[in-house]
């Protein structure tokens, strides 16, 4: 049987959004607990907006994730946790570019593509540390191996940056988020 | 426990990446002159190819003035249109051909820009007596993308 729940927010999406421009958006958790395995639900939303000399990018969108950790430090007193886990990601994104392409040839022309409602998922390789730092309040890191993102766009403009995921110019990618949570029990663990 | 919490943060600062400014998309496309009977490559003499759209000849080499004289000759397509229509201008006549292709713009980065990648390349029409695709990406390691027999 369970014996409480966590809730969390990523801190750094949080400290990003007001000091980089470029950068918004916000990162929850959530996991509950049977023994030494813990279910895990984590929901989020970013975008980003950013500009080269000759181009501007724009996308914005949300995503989920659903998976499981095992927790290695079964015999720790304060319930804290070394984990490896799995999870399954889904996310739902827009973007537009607008581009100034010059061509020797054929001259100067403005192009503008967008990807509306783009479907993705892909997996991630879990671990980290869930840490008790006093009470209910708890502190601690995930650090994400993403693999096999999967996308569905109508075409014109290939992704380049999925919410969640991150830039798509690679088959795999690193993730890092660092949660504050606090903890609702339920019981008393035996 | 506390302690190696903060001290197993430290070095994950350093594995943030940059992006690479690779690129690989082009809008070079490769025709190689092949003979009609045995299909070996063919040198052929070519004195102007226009395409639809732009302003300037392709070819006016200075070691061959006027003349583009080779088996493979490399002509842009229009970036900003998914066809282009070739004139070929030879010694007697002149020949054209129209390729379609599908057009995808890629943001690299927001130091490196953009790219366009052309992909999916057919014919769509031609007065060359036998044309085929050989290649449907147009990539800067300029592969053959279209051999023309004559």
């Amino acid at each position: 049987m369970p014996t409480g729940v966590r809730f969390g927010v990523d801190m750094i999406s949080l400290i990003r959004t007001p000091i980089e421009p470029k950068f918004s958006g916000w990162e929850g958790v959530a996991d509950i607990d049977f023994d030494r395995y813990y279910l895990v639900l984590e929901a989020g939303r970013w975008s980003r907006d950013l500009a080269s000399a000759n181009d501007s990018y724009f996308n914005s969108g949300n995503f989920w994730r659903i998976g499981a950790d095992i927790n290695f430090l079964t015999n720790d007193p304060e319930r804290n946790n070394f984990f490896l886990g799995l999870r399954y990601a889904r996310g739902t994104f827009s973007e537009q570019l607008t581009t100034n392409i010059y061509d020797p040839v054929f001259g100067m022309s403005v192009l503008r593509n967008e990807n509306n409602d783009v479907r993705a998922s892909w997996a991630e390789l879990t671990t980290g540390l869930r840490v008790r730092m006093f009470s209910v309040f708890w502190m601690g890191y995930t650090i994400r191996y993403k693999i096999g993102l999967n996308t569905k766009e109508p075409g014109g403009m290939l992704p380049y940056d999925v919410p969640g995921y991150g830039r798509t110019d690679k088959n795999s990618t690193w993730g890092f988020t660092y949660y504050v949570l606090f903890r609702v029990p339920f019981r008393e663990a035996k | 426990m506390k302690n190696a919490f903060w001290l197993l943060l430290l070095p994950l600062f350093s594995c943030l990446d940059q992006p690479d400014c690779l690129r690989t998309a082009d809008t070079a496309l490769v025709i190689s002159f092949r003979k009609l009977e045995g299909g070996a490559r063919d040198t052929v003499v070519l004195y102007q190819v226009a395409a639809a759209g732009a302003d300037s000849v392709f070819y006016s080499p200075a070691n061959v003035p006027d003349t583009l004289k080779g088996v493979n000759a490399l002509l842009a397509v229009n970036p900003f249109n998914t066809e282009t229509l070739f004139t070929f201008y030879f010694h007697e006549s002149e020949k054209e051909l129209h390729v379609g292709y599908n057009r995808q713009v890629r943001f690299v980065s927001d130091e490196c820009g953009s790219e366009v990648f052309l992909s999916s390349l057919e014919i769509l029409n031609t007065t060359f007596d036998s044309v085929r695709v050989v290649n449907h990406q147009l990539t800067k390691s300029r592969v053959v993308n279209i051999e023309i027999f004559n």
